[in-house]
């Protein structure tokens, strides 16, 4: 009785046949027999590689308008179109109406000077290590409110650089965003006609010509 | 091709965009103060002032949330300041002075150095000098409590002893030290002018060998 269940197994498998089954797995078997049959025996049909590239190729061509569509907006560039690419764009920034509308918009982190003015780098620090945030402003940036964000540093001081032209700058820092102070470390401070306080700055010039000088 | 007209339409978009450019005063000032401002702009450009300053600290008060009847009381107090400074400092016949000069001196002005002090170191020092940084100093000492005239003579003594400007930006932070340990600013200033060549009208006996301040300077911050 032991070896029943493997009888039927090997039945099943066609190593043995129905004959030498015990009589007790005969039933059995002929249940498991009825039930394979019952099962959908239809081929599952997987479409070929072959057949689904002759459908494409049998199909209809795309309406031109669809083709120009697809063209334009696939990315495709080749040196040939990049370098036509820049000629033009260079064609059409030389060709705009007027030159005074070729201005060059200010980067935040940029003071407003003119390009030929030599500039020199100034490191602004500030001791401040419950702030959430903190910029220097000041004329060189007419007065942006955002100004020029500070770093926080590991000491808790906030500091950053600015390349500024020489001569007399006035700045105070913005302190989360709303709070103006002047620059505790700066030797001198002007009164700001608005009841508070500005930081003084002289960059000196390393050739007084470089100066704006008025007209008369 | 994709390419090219893209460039294209970003370059001309760009262009358009310079194009409009706006004027800062004309975006963050109302109109009622742009309009105000007008006459005290328009007059400071015939008097060869330096409007760019005006301009700023018009803006300097939008920054700050001034309204605008105040910024322009400001800006025409500094109309004023600045026109008062250009006479101070336009020695007779000479060339027009810089604007950078002219924002000292008033700025010099502002912090309590007398009209004849502004004058009288503009005048001594030649041009291509360290002008600028001088007439800061100056402001500096005035600001610390040392006599305008004093301060004057010591401004020049550092200057005539061939001070760099290094030399005249660190004066006011050694300065600094000794009144922190609650010296006068007369005694402050010996102190910090011993053995830089320049000697207070009060100075006393020759100076000794100087002492080296660690503050970073605050006038020249690199």
């Amino acid at each position: 009785m032991k070896r029943e269940p493997e009888d039927l197994t090997r039945y099943l498998n066609g190593e043995l046949p129905f004959a030498d089954l015990p009589p007790a797995l005969r039933e059995e078997a002929l249940k498991f027999e009825g039930l394979v049959a019952a099962l959908d025996r239809e081929p599952i049909r997987l479409p070929s590689l072959r057949s689904g590239i002759e459908a494409i190729i049998r199909a209809e061509p795309m309406p031109k308008w669809r083709r120009l569509w697809d063209w334009f907006r696939t990315p495709r560039l080749s040196p040939l179109t990049a370098g036509l690419a820049t000629v033009v764009g260079a064609l059409a920034w030389l060709l705009l109406p007027s030159p005074e509308s070729r201005v060059v918009p200010v980067a935040a982190v940029n003071p407003v000077v003119e390009p030929q003015i030599p500039l020199r780098t100034i490191r602004f620090t500030l001791e401040a290590p419950g702030a959430t945030t903190v910029a220097v402003t000041g004329d060189f940036l007419e007065w942006r409110p955002e100004g020029v964000p500070l770093n926080r540093l590991p000491s808790g001081e906030w500091a950053g650089e600015i390349r500024l032209p020489a001569g007399v700058h006035h700045y105070a820092f913005v302190v989360n965003g709303r709070e103006w102070m002047a620059d505790p470390s700066a030797s001198s401070r002007v009164e700001d006609g608005f009841g508070h306080e500005n930081s003084l700055l002289i960059v000196p010039a390393t050739d007084p010509a470089i100066l704006p000088t008025a007209t008369s | 091709m994709r390419s090219l007209l893209g460039v294209a339409f970003l370059a001309v978009t760009a262009g358009t965009a310079g194009a409009q450019a706006p004027n800062p005063l004309a975006t963050r000032l109302d109109a009622v103060t742009l309009q105000a401002l007008a006459p005290t702009l328009e007059a400071a450009r015939r008097d060869s002032l330096p409007v760019r300053a005006l301009e700023a600290k018009a803006l300097e008060g939008s920054a700050k949330q001034v309204a605008g009847p105040r910024i322009v009381s400001a800006v025409k107090q500094m109309a004023d300041d600045l026109r008062e400074a250009r006479l101070l400092v336009k020695a007779p016949g000479a060339a027009a002075p810089s604007d950078e000069m002219v924002i000292a001196a008033a700025d010099a002005r502002r912090r309590g150095v007398p009209a004849n002090e502004v004058a009288s170191l503009a005048h001594t020092l030649a041009p291509g000098g360290p002008l600028l940084m001088a007439m800061a100093v100056l402001g500096d000492l005035v600001q610390r409590g040392v006599p305008a005239g004093r301060a004057l003579a010591a401004v020049t003594t550092l200057l005539e002893g061939g001070a760099t400007v290094d030399a005249l930006s660190d004066l006011p932070a050694r300065m600094d030290v000794a009144l922190r340990v609650g010296a006068s600013p007369i005694d402050a200033l010996g102190s910090a002018t011993r053995g830089r060549g320049a000697r207070p009208a009060n100075a006393g006996p020759p100076p000794s060998p100087p002492g080296r301040s660690d503050k970073t300077p605050g006038n020249q911050k690199k």
